[in-house]
């Protein structure tokens, strides 16, 4: 049995795999849009997942994050705002 | 430029086709696959792209890698308990994958799995498709097909459907690239664009010099002669 992927996992093994990377690149793969991948940023820092590398100033596509926590396999936050470990 | 437009280049829609060809094969052909170029040409791209659409793994493999590491990271990606000897996490992985509901390993880097002739890692790898026949893609560098080809009770696993070899960017490519461009940019600046930049990145930089020029000059598109012209002075 195939299980479908979330944009959230899809966007979160990306990161995984990159350890660093520019959100430009995550939303051009995962087609998120700017709405949900702020969102889903937010929880992430929030979470203590990712960290912000670029300047407050910098348009959202061309900040670069850095995974801090890259042993959750499953996205660790869901789409209420939650966190959840695995 | 519009921003981050995933452009469907020749090779991203070859590896998509030889992803789902390896997945819908019957159960006891081969499905070993292998992916390689040089570097720059959007290789890693593609495929994660392609990972984004199928629900598969993948592994960028390392210089220190063994054969140890190769498995305790598939586990590691179906949420499996790595500990154990390496034969344990064999099994394990040819037990608990198939349940897992990954559709695919690819495994990035792959000359890695191949050090100094010895050739356990990716022994391991055709060990793990034998045993339960799941596509296995390899992605690397021009030398992978030719260090594989070495061993031809290997290289006969991968069908030559499955062979990809990534080509520079074409004028078909350069063309959908300048589609996306704010400004119109003539055939005979294309061609030129794609006999000059097989690289991705560099090509994208040529589309985007092209932009700026036009905003400059107040022009609607640009053709080979005015981009010279212009781009020197």
């Amino acid at each position: 049995m195939r299980i479908r992927k979330s944009k959230r996992q899809s966007a979160w093994e990306f990161m995984r795999r990159n350890q660093t990377f520019s959100i430009g690149d995550v939303m051009m793969i995962t087609q998120m849009k700017e709405e949900s991948m702020r969102l889903f940023l937010r929880q992430l820092v929030r979470a203590a997942k990712v960290k912000c590398l670029s300047k407050r100033n910098v348009a959202l596509k061309k900040k670069r994050y850095l995974v801090l926590d890259a042993r959750c396999v499953v996205c660790p936050v869901n789409s209420q705002g939650g966190n959840h470990e695995t | 430029m519009k921003n981050n437009i995933f452009v469907q280049t020749e090779n991203f829609t070859q590896i998509l086709e030889l992803v789902n060809r390896m997945e819908n094969d019957a159960l006891s052909s081969e499905k070993l696959g292998l992916v390689y170029g040089n570097f720059g040409v959007g290789k890693t791209f593609a495929i994660e792209k392609v990972l984004n659409e199928k629900n598969g793994i993948m592994l960028t493999a390392q210089a220190h890698w063994s054969v140890k590491n190769v498995l305790q990271n598939i586990l590691i990606e179906i949420c499996e308990p790595t500990l154990g000897t390496t034969n344990d996490l064999f099994e394990r992985v040819c037990d608990t994958f198939p349940s897992s509901g990954r559709g695919v390993i690819v495994i990035d880097e792959a000359d890695f799995l191949i050090k100094n002739n010895h050739y356990q890692m990716i022994e391991v790898i055709r060990g793990i498709h034998d045993k339960i026949h799941i596509p296995i893609l390899l992605v690397g560098m021009e030398s992978l097909r030719a260090r594989i080809q070495m061993r031809p009770h290997l290289y006969s696993r991968f069908p030559d459907a499955n062979i990809v070899n990534v080509k520079p960017l074409g004028i078909k490519d350069i063309e959908t690239l300048a589609s996306f461009a704010d400004v119109v940019i003539e055939t005979d600046l294309v061609e030129h664009i794609a006999k000059t930049k097989a690289n991705f990145r560099e090509a994208k930089n040529v589309i985007k010099k092209c932009e700026n020029i036009c905003e400059l000059q107040d022009l609607d598109s640009l053709d080979l002669r005015t981009f010279s012209k212009l781009h020197k002075g």
